[in-house]
């Protein structure tokens, strides 16, 4: 992750004129890397079977959330639903994340795409609205994820896993 | 004199709030921070840039500065992350799955899986005394030599991850979707389709396995609605 960051940000400045692609290049390999992720965490903790079963046991509270998250999606009851609303939470960015990268790819080929453009006309704009929101549902879902499945993971530092 | 106290006053009390926050902050802000700071980081770019902060340096435009600003910093950032994630990810966290499959393997008549020489020797010299004494308490503090206890039983909490996965099947298994329609089916409630034996076993140990325990049913057997599962 670390050497395909600073190789990738190292060549861009560089080769100016390619850096959107290597950042495409950068940007699906991020998607790999969350995917895989929660795949780790779900494995650590015994499996996704295990995991639902000893999620069952926990805290209903953990399962409830604030106002606006509410008002979208509910209360998730805690145990397998909890576990598959967390996991496609964030697993919903990765495939953002590749859609979104592929369309930028496309309009900078035809010379459509202009970063750092604000107005109801530009592409940018659209891109970095859905990217944000995606970019917070799977913050907030990896959040949920760590307060449940801390305890679990108390051995595998879990902390430091999920901050870096 | 007044302003001043009012002035130092609010900034305390301003830093008493951010020091109540940090904790927040620090673990809000930055769980997966590679991937979610170098985005925000990115996108601030791009937000001063628009508005104009920006300037342009030596041959670079201000668009090229804003593009490449980001890479130079990432590029600064990646050394804090790289000693980071030592810390995060070390590799002591599977030398004790290892050492279990050296040990088994040893057991087995077979040489050692990493064979040096001081590896062997320390090994060689562990299965001289390998007899542990494991003392078990009950309730009130006494000792309790029951030898019919099995000293062998390991909780079940960690699946071991004795053998790494390759690259190309990490990626396939990640990518490809039969999990997760198999998750849809199960999330449905309505449809559980056990096409062979080892699907149909992997979907039972959901949360209707319990129920499945000693159910009738075959595998390759195919349940139409929840009612016929929940009368199983």
């Amino acid at each position: 992750m670390v050497p395909i960051f600073s190789i990738q940000s190292w060549f861009s400045l560089f080769f100016h004129s390619a850096s959107p692609y290597l950042t495409a290049i950068r940007e699906l390999y991020e998607a790999f890397v969350l995917s895989s992720f929660v795949y780790y965490i779900i494995e650590l903790s015994g499996g996704e079977d295990q995991l639902a079963n000893k999620l069952r046991m926990k805290d209903a509270k953990l399962g409830q959330h604030n106002c606006l998250v509410r008002s979208q999606c509910g209360n998730w009851q805690m145990g397998r639903p909890f576990l598959l609303n967390c996991k496609y939470g964030v697993l919903q960015f990765v495939f953002f994340k590749i859609v979104t990268t592929i369309v930028v790819i496309i309009l900078h080929s035809q010379d459509a795409f202009h970063k750092g453009e604000w107005g109801w006309n530009s592409s940018y704009m659209y891109l970095a609205i859905i990217m944000n929101v995606s970019i917070g549902y799977a913050l907030y879902c990896l959040v949920t994820l760590y307060l449940a499945t801390k305890d679990e993971l108390k051995e595998w530092n879990p902390i430091w896993k999920f901050l870096w | 004199m007044e302003v001043s106290v009012v002035s130092t006053t609010d900034a305390w009390h301003f830093i008493l709030l951010v020091h109540n926050f940090i904790p927040h902050l620090r673990f809000v802000s930055s769980i997966k921070g590679i991937i979610f700071a170098t985005f925000w980081q990115n996108f601030l770019i791009q937000v001063l840039y628009s508005v104009g902060v920006i300037q342009g340096f030596g041959d670079w435009d201000a668009a090229m500065v804003a593009d490449g600003l980001p890479a130079f910093l990432i590029c600064i950032e990646m050394l804090g992350f790289a000693v980071l994630h030592l810390y995060a990810f070390p590799h002591t966290d599977y030398l004790h799955y290892l050492q279990r499959h050296e040990q088994s393997f040893n057991n087995n008549g077979g040489g050692s899986l990493l064979s040096s020489p001081f590896r062997g020797r320390r090994m060689g010299r562990g299965n001289d005394n390998n007899t542990e004494t494991l003392f078990l308490f009950d309730q009130d503090n006494n000792v309790v030599n029951d030898s019919s206890i099995d000293t062998e039983y390991q909780p079940p909490t960690v699946r071991q991850l004795d053998r790494p996965m390759s690259v190309s099947r990490a990626l396939v298994s990640t990518v490809n979707p039969s999990e997760t329609l198999s998750d849809i089916a199960r999330m449905g409630g309505s449809v559980v389709v056990g096409g062979d034996g080892s699907s149909a076993g992997r979907g039972g140990n959901g949360e209707r396995g319990s129920r499945r325990g000693g159910s009738p049913l075959s595998d390759g057997e195919v349940i139409f609605s929840l009612d016929q599962a929940e009368g199983i």
